[in-house]
Formats: structure tokens, C-alpha cells, sequence
């Protein structure tokens, strides 16, 4: 009987010979192995640009929540921990509860709304990253000398129609009259402030007691985040640390597997489903093959095939398909991911051992595709495929 | 039907009271009781109307059919007992076969469809080309050897396949209406083709409903509802056979 050889080159040119039937075949694991490489691709583009574009401000920040008995010497203890550049108090005054603000120094007028109220220290307003649009911040000087001052978020100064820290304006909170110093345009946290009103810890003080739990802002260098969250309650709340939480931002090597993780379970149901459809393309496209090639079986197994030789032959065409797909479906998907990669401004990422291995991921589907027709084929008597 | 014969040395075929039924229901007996011998270089012609069990009787002969009944011989050797792939090995070994389609393959030339018939054989491929263009020689389609089957005629598409069939060297010859789908002129080249190149040892069993042909050929059996008979029969004075229209 024939051998393997020549069993390759019959499917070679059953291949070659039908170029029709072979890229409608084919196109299934175009379409599956393209899908899998350009997701492959992407994914691994993805995951480099992640790591290498992580929010810094995020990943250096620790917030610490404690009692309303927190102060700034606490605070000042914490900010001599190394690795701290900068921190400061915050808390939301009131629990914020939106308090009665009126422009001018009246209690009541056309102009009253209600705002939040955030006590923030000097030295948070720097750590929260804070940037004026008018006027100045107020200092701890201010606080340490009671000056009744506030900023205003530019949210709330709109909703005031304060356009401008120019001449200092007053404003009126739940009955303390406070001079507006500056207007507060963004902050990289703490945005929600820019709804409201924020005022020096004296002055919140004053507006409400002090009853309010304390927020501990701080800021550190690259690295020492997780650290200066264990090390922080002690030096907060020396006596009572357990009193004192510390919110601290994910280790970024934990935090970049569970993004490649989450990317990679992505990726493999998509590769799936991709794959899934190139088998059942291959399946479905063989199996009406062999419906149309009866009597083409029929006369090769009267001339001596065995239904071995027959099953080798559809599912040798299938692999060559299949491979045939395997090719075109990875360079396809190369060509993508370096397309959206570079549009995306991401360093293209390919894993090469998968690219090389497309090929023959092609073959793999193309040979399971094949076997249920091969066998289909197999089946038939000689006599029925010829009298089809 | 007469007696089983007493085989002889040069008997290919032998059947003793074979039959073939096809599960129906009522069951169709396609065959009945067919007792017959072919021996090693004979021309034999079966008539018979479509349907009588004529095509039937061709693939129980080759290996394409298996009786459900009787005992049928290949050289000695009884088929029932052989398996599929024992069988198919035989088949390759010992029939060729002439349809009433040509049944080439569109996608390859002349030459590479006479050498399917060759590839289940252990041949090496200069083997295979040399005996498929001698057989596309010996029916004068040397010139065609590169042609595909959609630029030739139907004429020779069907020597063509008398080529096929004669490049696998066959000990029996089978011819199911080779000149079926053919018209009087191209019809009587072929036949004169496949009589004038076979060679003497080569048995030929042809399936015809053409009397004219029928009449040229040293034996008869006729086939009427499966049973199987020695002579022209009923059919001697007839032209063409019912269901035997040319085109």
C-alpha cells in the first residue's frame, strides 16, 4: 500500500490544486491562530506598558485612618520616618455632612448652598497635590495665629460664582465668617474636596469641634510604601497603634501578576473561542468536502485505497490546511499586534516560542477537525460512493 | 442455471449459487442463485434491462459488493472469508475497472489520474509515470497526457480511464457501461480501444445495454430480476435494451 510519502504528496496536491477549497478551509484557523497571536501579543504589550506606565502618585501614597485625637506633632513623628517626603492631617468635617455656605458675611442670602467642609493641615494640601488657580494657600502660620481663612475647591467657588481669590472674598459656614485666600483647581487626591470648602485644622475646629476621625495623608518615595504602612500606626498613635489603620497601595509586583493574570485568563478564553471556531470551520468545511468527493473516494477505493489510506488522506489535507492556516493566521497576527502596539505607543511584545508554534497548532486543529470526516470517509462502501 | 463448474486451472472467477439481498422491507433480492465461471483471458458481455441486478453482479465480481449468499471465488480463493483489507489488497491486485463515468479527477492531468490507479501499489514514482504514459500511449492520448479532464472530450476522458484501468494491469477487466454516456461514433472508438489492448491473459466482463456491441462479444449471460442466464435470452432480436438511450 502507499506509504506516508506518498500519501503527503497526494494531500500536497489536493491542496495545491484547489486553492478554493483550500482558503475556505483555511480561513478558520486564520482566523483562530490570528486571534490567538494578536491577543498573545497584545497581552504581553499590555502587560509591559501596565508595569511601565504605573500610576507613581498611586503606588508612593499611604493613607492612615486614626482617631480624632491625631495631631500634628503625630503627624510630624510619622514625617521623620525615612522614606516619608511629605505628610499631613485631613478629615472631613462634620463627617461630611454638606454644611450651609453663604458668600459674605451674612448667615443667610440668595446665594446659599450647601458644601462640604474638608479640614486639610498646610502641610497636606502639599501632600495631596494641590494646585492653586487664584490666590495662595494658607500656611501653619495662619493656623497657629487662628487666622479665619479657607480655600475653595473650584467645583464649590462656581457654584458660589467665585471666579477669584482677588480682594478676599468672605464667605459664611454654618455662621463663622471665613476670608477665601485661594481657589483650588485639582488635586491628585482628595478630588472630592474640590466640591467644597477647605479650612486649616483651627478653623474646622471651630466650625464643628473637634469629634471628626483624622485622615493621615502621606507621601513617600518610590518603593517605601509598604514599609512606611507597617511602620506608620506606631508613629502615629504610639500608645493605642491599633487604633490607627494604614490603607497602603498594592505591592507592584503583586499588583503586575494580577494584571498579567487577569490578562492571561483573558487570553486563553479568547484563544479558546478563537480556536474553537477555526475547528469547527476546518470540521464543518471537510465534512462537506468529503460529501462532495464521494465518488472520487469511491474510485479510489476501487482501485485498491484501504479505509486506512482514505482516513490518512482527509486528515493529511486537513493538517496541511490546518498548517496552511497556522502560517497565515500568525503572521497576520504579528502584523496586528505591531499595528496596535505601535498606535497604542506600547513596545511591541511577542513571544516568539508561540509564534514559531502557531504552525503547528494549526496542524493540531487541523488533524482533530479532520479525523471525525477522515473516519466519516473511511466508512464508505466503495459501491454507494461510486453510485452517488 | 446449470451445475457449478469443475474449476480448472485457468478459471479467474467462480460462483456457485450466489445471491445478494439488500435489507428492505419486503427484502430486495438483487441476486439469485448466479452459478458461473469466468476463465483467464475470456470476453464476456452481461445484458440485461436497468435494474435487473446486471451492475450489482459487476460489483460482487469486483470486490465492490459482497454476496449474502452462495460462494464466490477469486482464483481459488473464496472472498466471504477474507477481510476488508485482504479484500481491498485483492481488488488492487487482480481487477480493473471501466465505469460508465470516467470519474476523473478535475484538478489532476491525463497522466496523474491514470497514476492514482497505481498508487496503492508499491511502485516508485518513475514506475508509476512510465506505466501511466504507456498506457495513455497504447489509447493514443500521448498528446493529452498534460490536459486536464475539463479540456478534453468525453470520449477521451473515458479512455482516459480504460488507461487507469489498463496501467494497474488487471487480471480481470471490469466494464460497467463504458460507452454508456457516449455517442455511436466516439462509443464504437472506445470499445475498440479497450477489445483491441487487452491483453490475452486479461478476462473481460462488460455490462452492457447496447445489443449491437453485445452481439460482437464470444459470450453472453443475461440477467433478468437477479437470476442469471447463459445466452442473449429474450434480448436477441432487441437493438438497445430499455434504459440503454445513447445521448
Amino acid at each position: 500500500m502507499s506509504g506516508l510519502g506518498s500519501a503527503l504528496s497526494e494531500a500536497v496536491t489536493s491542496i495545491v490544486r484547489q486553492p478554493v477549497r483550500t482558503l475556505l478551509c483555511a480561513l478558520g484557523t486564520v482566523v483562530a491562530v490570528g486571534a490567538f497571536t494578536t491577543t498573545n501579543g497584545l497581552t504581553e504589550s499590555a502587560s509591559n506598558a501596565v508595569s511601565a506606565s504605573f500610576n507613581e502618585l498611586r503606588a508612593t501614597t499611604v493613607e492612615f485612618q486614626g482617631p480624632s485625637t491625631l495631631s500634628d506633632a503625630d503627624v510630624a513623628q510619622l514625617a521623620r520616618l525615612r522614606g516619608v517626603t511629605r505628610a499631613g492631617l485631613v478629615w472631613d468635617v462634620d463627617q461630611q455632612q454638606p454644611l450651609p455656605v453663604v458668600v459674605g458675611p451674612t448667615t443667610s442670602g440668595p446665594s446659599q448652598t450647601q458644601l462640604s467642609v474638608t479640614a486639610m493641615s498646610p502641610s497636606a494640601l502639599a501632600a495631596v497635590g494641590s494646585v492653586l488657580s487664584s490666590g495662595r494657600f494658607y500656611d501653619t502660620g495662619a493656623d497657629l495665629r487662628h487666622q479665619m481663612v479657607a480655600l475653595l475647591g473650584s467645583g464649590a467657588a462656581a457654584q458660589l460664582g467665585i471666579s477669584s481669590a482677588l480682594g478676599d472674598p468672605a464667605i459664611n459656614v454654618s455662621g463663622v465668617v471665613l476670608t477665601v485666600v485661594g481657589i483650588v483647581s485639582s488635586s491628585q487626591q482628595e478630588s472630592q474636596a474640590l466640591l467644597g470648602v477647605i479650612v486649616p485644622p483651627y478653623v474646622a475646629g471651630v466650625i464643628t469641634g473637634n469629634h471628626d476621625p483624622r485622615r493621615v495623608i502621606a507621601r513617600t518615595v518610590p518603593g517605601a510604601a509598604q514599609l512606611i504602612g507597617r511602620e506608620g500606626p506606631a508613629e502615629l498613635d504610639p500608645y493605642q497603634p491599633g487604633l490607627v489603620t494604614a490603607e497602603v497601595p498594592p505591592n507592584p509586583n503583586a499588583l503586575r501578576s494580577q494584571v498579567q493574570a487577569s490578562l492571561s485568563t483573558l487570553l486563553r478564553v479568547l484563544s479558546l473561542a478563537g480556536l474553537g471556531i477555526g475547528f469547527l470551520v476546518i470540521a464543518a468545511v471537510t465534512i462537506m468536502s468529503v460529501a462532495q468527493r464521494r465518488s472520487e473516494i469511491g474510485l479510489r477505493r476501487a482501485v485498491g485505497y484501504g479505509r486506512l489510506e482514505i482516513a490518512r488522506l482527509i486528515v493529511l489535507e486537513a493538517a496541511g490546511v490546518g498548517m496552511l492556516g497556522g502560517i497565515l493566521g500568525a503572521s497576520i497576527g504579528v502584523l496586528a499586534t505591531a499595528e496596535i502596539a505601535s498606535n497604542d505607543h506600547w513596545t511591541p511584545v511577542m513571544n516568539t516560542t508561540l509564534v514559531l508554534a502557531a504552525p503547528f497548532l494549526g496542524v493540531a486543529v487541523g488533524i482533530l477537525a479532520g479525523s471525525y470526516p477522515a473516519l466519516r470517509a473511511a466508512r464508505i462502501t466503495p459501491m454507494a460512493a461510486l453510485r452517488s | 442455471m446449470s451445475a457449478a463448474p469443475a474449476p480448472r486451472e485457468h478459471e479467474v472467477l467462480t460462483l456457485t449459487g450466489v445471491g445478494r439481498t439488500y435489507p428492505a422491507s419486503p427484502p430486495v433480492h438483487a441476486l439469485r442463485d448466479v452459478t458461473f465461471s469466468v476463465q483467464a483471458g475470456e470476453v464476456l458481455g452481461i445484458i440485461g434491462r436497468s435494474g435487473s441486478g446486471k451492475s450489482t453482479l459487476l460489483n460482487v465480481l469486483g470486490l465492490l459488493d459482497l454476496p449474502t449468499s452462495g460462494d464466490y471465488r477469486v482464483e481459488g480463493e473464496r472472498v466471504g472469508s477474507l477481510s476488508d483489507r485482504e479484500q481491498t489488497a485483492l481488488r488492487a491486485r487482480f481487477f480493473g475497472f471501466v465505469f460508465q463515468e470516467s470519474f476523473l479527477l478535475p484538478s489532476l492531468s491525463a497522466q496523474e489520474n491514470v497514476e492514482l490507479g497505481l498508487r496503492p501499489r508499491r511502485l516508485t514514482p518513475g514506475e508509476r509515470r512510465e506505466r501511466a504514459i504507456d498506457a495513455l500511449a497504447v489509447v493514443g492520448l500521448s498528446h493529452r497526457r498534460r490536459f486536464l479532464p475539463g479540456k478534453m472530450s468525453g470520449g477521451e476522458c473515458q479512455r482516459v480511464a480504460i488507461a487507469r484501468a489498463l496501467a494497474q494491469r488487471p487480471r480481470v477487466l471490469l466494464c460497467d457501461e463504458p460507452t454508456g454516456n457516449l455517442d455511436e461514433r466516439t462509443s464504437s472508438e472506445v470499445l475498440q480501444t479497450l477489445i483491441d489492448n487487452q491483453p490475452d491473459d486479461v478476462a473481460v466482463v462488460m455490462v452492457t445495454h447496447d445489443m449491437g456491441i453485445a452481439r460482437t462479444l464470444p459470450r453472453l449471460l443475461s440477467v433478468r430480476d437477479g437470476v442469471v442466464s447463459e445466452g442473449p435470452g429474450e434480448f436477441l432480436e432487441a437493438e438497445t435494451l430499455p434504459g440503454g438511450e445513447r445521448p
